[in-house]
């Protein structure tokens, strides 16, 4: 088959279609493993013949995701389009320098949105098994959190604060000794 | 107080000899010893600090208890400040009428003395500042923070408290606002954003852990970030081999040091006792020792 076919067609929990290429479809390892039991590589041994007659290299793979909606998936395939050349490495390890590196560029303006989609944006990342978009905007979160005060970052998240004042500065003495590592 | 003022001020007690301050027409002992003591206080905030120990000490030679007086002082003006913004002659007559407490009575004593200076009731001391500092928010924030029960205090123990938020909910601030998206996301991804505060800047990590019961419990009682923190702290230091190998901290096979297992065979896998109890460097300072000689 052509590379650049897109005969992938992901279906939302609202019910819209898209249809992207196999690569980019599989920057999500939930998809890519899908479609590693449904259409083998080329060169791969294709053993499930039997249990899947109906499988055609041809014919468009339908992969519904029940859990995404059509405005969430459209950010998630535009990621997944920028970085369809890009090979990440598999591994689950995440290191201490990858932690702290900072975001990406491209990643930090793409995630530029509201709360709502950001949010949106990491459950289907983590769903989707996405370990970049996952950690990018996992980062963008913190980013946020980041040299604010307690007070502050309750603005920020929409958090009351449930404590009477006691109780906060108890936490807070049992706990000082680990601030500051 | 002006600058000006606090040079005279200043060469005013520098000519004072001891004989002067126990013979003062007006001031008592203590009252000197105040000024003494915020005197240095202001020659430590500008940096000068032969000039501020050695006020300070005289301050400490006329009253021993001088710091903890000082104290009291800068909290009354402190929750002062607090209480009653932008006061006014008009606004507090009208709460000494409503209420007529003994904090209206100071409140009055305030006004009448105007502006920056605040006085303790019973003594004759005035709180100096400089220019015309006025008691930021946060510094009320703070003062209300040292009149908190200390009774009540002292009776939480954390640990059960933070136990019992295990299933507490975030409530939200603003009721017109989506819930809060720490009350949504799923607990791995939160320790993973606490994760990432912690390796790139800690003190975030422990205010996001501070704002409420759920997040507190997330961050402070789960064993994750304790984890966290042992695996960015241990790995960097460098202990003697032989007392590694005596606390069986050391894989006598391989010769390596591995935090997973000193953490199950010696700390039982409590990584927060870990942390508390096993001593490590920190390299994000600097270590000062400072020497004192008492004559």
């Amino acid at each position: 088959m052509p590379a650049t076919e897109k005969n992938i067609i992901i279906i939302t929990s609202d019910g819209e279609r898209f249809p992207v290429e196999r690569k980019v479809a599989e920057k999500s390892i939930l998809i890519k493993n899908m479609l590693k039991n449904l259409l083998p590589d080329e060169g791969e041994e294709d053993d499930d013949d039997d249990e899947d007659p109906d499988s055609d290299a041809d014919e468009p793979i339908e992969v519904p995701t029940q859990n995404v909606r059509s405005a969430v998936m459209k950010n998630i395939l535009e990621w997944c389009e920028h970085y369809k050349e890009i090979q990440f490495p598999d591994d689950e390890q995440d290191d201490e320098s990858k932690k702290s590196a900072p975001i990406d560029p491209w990643d930090k303006n793409f995630l530029n949105v509201d709360q709502e989609m950001l949010y949106e944006i990491i459950l289907a990342a983590n769903y989707l098994n996405i370990k970049p978009l996952l950690n990018a905007s996992c980062k963008v979160v913190a980013e946020m959190i980041r040299s604010k005060s307690p007070e502050e970052i309750r603005k920020t998240f929409n958090i009351v604060n449930d404590f009477t004042p006691e109780e906060e500065a108890a936490i807070k003495r049992e706990n000082e000794w680990a601030e500051d590592r | 107080m002006a600058s000006a003022e606090i040079e005279k001020l200043e060469t005013a007690l520098k000519n004072l000899t001891i004989q002067s301050i126990l013979s003062h027409p007006t001031k008592s002992k203590t009252e000197i010893a105040m000024e003494f003591f915020q005197m240095g206080t202001i020659k430590e905030a500008q940096g000068l600090l032969n000039d501020a120990i050695d006020f300070y000490r005289k301050a400490f030679k006329l009253d021993e208890k001088i710091d903890l007086k000082y104290r009291e002082l800068l909290k009354l003006n402190g929750l002062l400040a607090g209480q009653t913004p932008n006061q006014t002659q008009t606004q507090t007559h009208r709460r000494t009428t409503s209420s007529g407490g003994t904090t209206d009575l100071t409140t009055n004593l305030v006004n009448e003395k105007a502006g920056n200076e605040t006085v303790l009731p019973g003594h004759n001391f005035k709180l100096l500042t400089l220019g015309t500092h006025v008691v930021s928010h946060h510094d009320t924030e703070h003062f209300k923070k040292l009149a908190l029960d200390k009774k009540i205090l002292n009776s939480i123990h954390v640990p059960s408290l933070l136990a019992s938020c295990r299933d507490k909910r975030i409530n939200k601030l603003d009721e017109k606002q989506p819930d809060s998206i720490f009350e949504k996301l799923p607990n791995e991804i939160i320790f993973k954003i606490m994760d990432l505060l912690i390796v790139k800047d800690t003190p975030s990590w422990f205010n996001l852990s501070l704002t409420c019961r759920k997040l507190a419990y997330l961050g402070f009682h789960e064993t994750t970030s304790w984890r966290s923190l042992c695996h960015l702290v241990y790995p960097k230091q460098h202990y003697n081999r032989q007392e590694l190998e005596l606390n069986s901290m050391l894989d006598l096979e391989t010769g390596s040091r591995d935090e997973n297992r000193i953490a199950d065979l010696v700390y039982d896998n409590n990584w927060h006792a870990m942390l508390h109890d096993r001593p490590f460097l920190k390299f994000n300072g600097v270590y000062i020792s400072t020497v004192n000689y008492q004559l």
